[in-house]
């Protein structure tokens, strides 16, 4: 039927990339997600970021999630070599010498800082981008090859002769040594970004709203994850071990059995929890970051005139108030079900215990009793797929919704 | 319906346990068990499409090129949070969006409503029909989602073009000729005198000649001329044939713009407009006047498609007995493809019509979409040239009409 059609209106806030991006809400889901990401890497490199017990007595190296290992090598070798004692970046930077979490928050600011760097980079104009981008190429060119490059050059005008720049027994002219230090510098660098590369292109990823690297960011660790779980493996490690080397790689294994449940309250082994920590940042991280970038994506393809629109404002600010609302609310719940779902199994066994001491009860305790993973992980299962039933007992939305409604009605009544 | 993240969370999880198992690596075991339990406490959290949808249109009908105003009011009617809702008004695709956007994603409240408020431009003449509206919705994460439709539709009719052309009929060589005084000398309602006649019982005494009946003794009545109103009668050509050119620019677009023109101008003119359509078949609308049959000319306009094939002869035929006398026919037709066309003008002539064929020149139409070599075009051109100055010789005005001319321009090159 034809009517009156309002035109749409003009408010005050507006889905602007430019707006959006000081918007609490969004700057809160990139915060939350780039937090969770640190956090993450903080414990991975707790649980994952130490050598068998044997490698640390030695001082040997193994690929666990700890670059300092790495650059201690490579700083032997160099002292091996004859080169310099030290590496050129100092030790406060690279982390090197610390221990604990401490190897790691310089590297991490770092990091920020280069995530920082590429994000506003990306703010510029193409043309300026383009010119800047140049000249820092230009800048790490000169940076390594500035040096050698001029002081071989004027060693052949003094000396009026064309000579290759090593090889001679005047050290003087064997300017290639000038790539050494600033070669070195790279290789520091790189070693750094290496195993700090989950947190740098998840923090491009999160501030500078690209999908890809928050991508990339998460297979580095899933796969990370899962050549730690393989390189650990009894099987794996007994083939490339030998009688000189038992352990090799040298891979500090995960306990293969949850210990006494002692944190939160008796709910979980101080093991288990770090294990669990691992997979609910994981989670919030993930979710966090891309949502936050669909969610921006979504506004930034919307027409201007929809973009100024109050009604298309407060429908996106709803969207980013629940999405806040169930990361918290669904992450806490998801922790708790796991945690409760890894201790069904006691329940199981305090269940067949009051059933009697027959046959029967006391195969069940003794195949459930195994700590050692099967019965745990079966239980726990099972738990979840109770939770999930419980679905259509608990009409919970309802219950919510009933509350919201109530509450705005209440809201709207009063003066 | 599971989303390709959540059947990606699900065999990731299964696949984390079962290879955690076997490797007794408790942190795969952990992540598997997270993700399976993050796909169950979702389940809990999923959205609904319980909503009541109002779509209200600024007009009902409006002409071709016109601007539309549409507002789609959506409200939660259910206890529960609507999760993330996405709303896709269908609009017809003939129609650009000028302003704003048919689609909007939104979180609802219980009660909530909200608002989409779009622009569309309608350049197409036709019968359309709005909605139905699309819903998906998801839980937060992504991991289930469900599409529905809500069957809420609203109809509009986009009437062909008006242009204004009283100008290029006063211009005209043949000015006022459609008037009803010059042409039909019927007595009815009119101002002119006709004639004198004896009195009937029923007739008013206000028309009683008591001049007349003092001299004769006989009660007579001056009867009038039917002089203010002309039946004009509009064939339209929608065969088949008449699509050639582009979607906006063919000749039967321009022929319903035409027709549109023609009726707007006799209708202001208190005239009586008749309206015959034929394609496949012959559809009429009788003679009347007034906004009503404006109105259902501009809409049987509007629906008019092209197809069929029916000859010109056959619909004069069929239309004989209707034709009132001596009144104006105007047909719209590129003449092409149908040898009765000098017949059937023939005829009309014959029986004193005023006979205007308005013929958009379908060569050039078709030139606006392929290219015609200039020896074949120039032969086609000289043949409908011979076609146009036969159909003139049986005594109608032909107008040529090329692509680029306007109504009022073209109107005013009559072809005797």
């Amino acid at each position: 039927m034809a009517d009156d059609v309002a035109q749409q209106e003009e408010g005050l806030t507006t889905l602007h990339l430019r707006t959006l991006r000081k918007e609490w809400r969004v700057v809160c889901l990139q915060l939350v997600a780039s937090l969770a990401l640190i956090w993450l890497f903080l414990t991975m490199t707790r649980v994952f970021g130490h050598c068998h017990p044997d490698y640390v007595a030695n001082g040997s190296w193994c690929p666990a999630l700890d670059h300092t290992l790495t650059l201690d090598q490579i700083e032997a070798g160099f002292a091996d070599g004859g080169g310099f004692d030290e590496l050129p970046l100092p030790d406060w930077m690279t982390g090197q010498g610390n221990e604990g979490d401490g190897r790691f928050f310089v590297p991490i600011l770092l990091t920020m800082a280069i995530a920082g760097a590429w994000v506003a980079l990306n703010f510029q104009a193409p043309a300026r981008r383009r010119k800047i981008t140049l000249a820092l190429l230009g800048g790490m060119i000169l940076f390594l090859a500035g040096m050698f490059f001029l002081t071989w050059t004027f060693g052949m005008i003094l000396n009026l002769d064309l000579y290759l720049p090593f090889g001679h027994a005047d050290d003087t002219m064997n300017h290639a040594n000038h790539l050494v230090w600033p070669l070195s510098v790279y290789i520091q660098v790189l070693v750094m970004l290496l195993f700090l590369a989950p947190v740098l292109f998840g923090l491009m990823g999160i501030w500078g709203l690209s999908k890809r690297m928050v991508n990339w960011s998460m297979a580095y660790m899933l796969i990370f994850l899962g050549l730690y779980a393989l390189l650990s493996y009894e099987g794996v490690v007994s083939q490339l071990s030998s009688a000189s080397d038992p352990h090799a790689p040298g891979l500090n294994p995960l306990p293969t059995q949850i210990g006494e449940a002692d944190s939160l309250g008796g709910l979980i082994s101080g093991e288990v929890w770090e294990l669990l920590l691992v997979a609910i940042l994981l989670m919030v991280y993930s979710e966090t970051a891309q949502a936050t970038i669909r969610f921006l994506e979504y506004a930034f393809r919307l027409p201007e005139s929809c973009k100024k629109d109050p009604e298309y404002v407060r429908q996106f600010q709803s969207i980013l108030n629940t999405h806040m609302h169930h990361t918290v609310v669904v992450i806490f719940a998801v922790g708790l079900v796991t945690m409760l779902a890894l201790k069904f199994d006691d329940l199981i066994i305090d269940i067949v215990g009051w059933a009697g001491s027959g046959q029967w009860s006391g195969q069940v305790r003794e195949s459930l009793e195994l700590r050692l993973t099967y019965g745990k992980v079966i239980s726990a299962m099972l738990f979840i797929t109770f939770v999930a039933g419980l679905r259509y007992v608990v009409p919970w939305q309802r219950v919510s919704g009933f509350i919201e409604s109530t509450l705005r009605k209440m809201g709207n009544t009063n003066p | 319906m599971w989303t390709r993240k959540a059947a990606l969370l699900l065999t990731s999880g299964i696949s984390l346990v079962l290879i955690g198992m076997m490797i007794a690596n408790f942190q795969l075991m952990i992540l598997g068990l997270m993700f399976i339990a993050f796909l169950a406490i979702n389940s809990w959290v999923v959205g609904h499409g319980e909503l009541e949808v109002v779509r209200t249109l600024s007009a009902d009908n409006l002409y071709k090129g016109d601007d539309l105003y549409v507002e789609l009011a959506i409200t939660n009617s259910s206890f529960r949070r609507t999760q993330q809702l996405e709303v896709f008004d269908n609009v017809p695709h003939e129609m650009k969006l000028r302003s704003g956007l048919n689609y909007m994603r939104v979180n609802l409240g219980p009660g909530e409503t909200t608002r989409i408020r779009y622009v569309v431009r309608c350049p197409l003449r036709g019968h359309y029909s709005f909605g139905p509206v699309s819903v998906r919705y998801r839980n937060t994460f992504n991991l289930y989602s469900q599409e529905m439709y809500i069957d809420h539709r609203s109809g509009l009719i986009v009437f062909p073009q008006v242009r204004e052309i009283e100008e290029a009929m006063i211009r005209s060589r043949t000015p006022k000729m459609y008037t009803g005084a010059m042409t039909l000398r019927t007595p009815g309602p009119g101002s002119e005198f006709y004639s004198l006649r004896e009195y009937v019982p029923g007739d008013p005494f206000k028309i009683i000649n008591w001049k007349a009946f003092a001299r004769t003794g006989i009660m007579m009545v001056n009867e009038k001329c039917r002089d203010a109103v002309t039946d004009v009668f509009i064939l339209l050509d929608s065969r088949d044939i008449s699509r050639i050119g582009t979607v906006l620019k063919n000749p039967l677009e321009m022929g319903t713009v035409a027709a549109a023109s023609l009726a707007s101008y006799f209708i202001k003119r208190r005239d009586s407009v008749a309206l015959a359509v034929y394609d496949d078949t012959l559809s009429y609308l009788p003679a009347d006047g007034g906004d009503k049959q404006y109105f259902k000319v501009l809409s049987s306009l509007a629906g008019v498609a092209p197809k069929g094939d029916m000859p010109l002869q056959a619909v004069t035929n069929s239309l004989a007995p209707r034709f009132s006398r001596g009144s104006p026919v105007f047909v719209i037709s590129s003449l092409e493809g149908d040898g009765t066309v000098p017949h059937a003008i023939r005829d009309l002539a014959g029986r004193g019509h005023e006979v205007v064929i308005l013929s958009p020149s379908s060569i050039d139409y078709e030139r606006l979409v392929s290219r015609i070599p200039r020896m074949s075009y120039e032969v086609m051109k000289l043949e409908r040239q011979n076609r146009l100055s036969a159909v003139a010789g049986y005594g109608a005005r032909v107008i040529d009409w090329m692509p680029d001319v306007e109504l009022s321009q073209a109107l005013l090159q009559v072809k005797m």
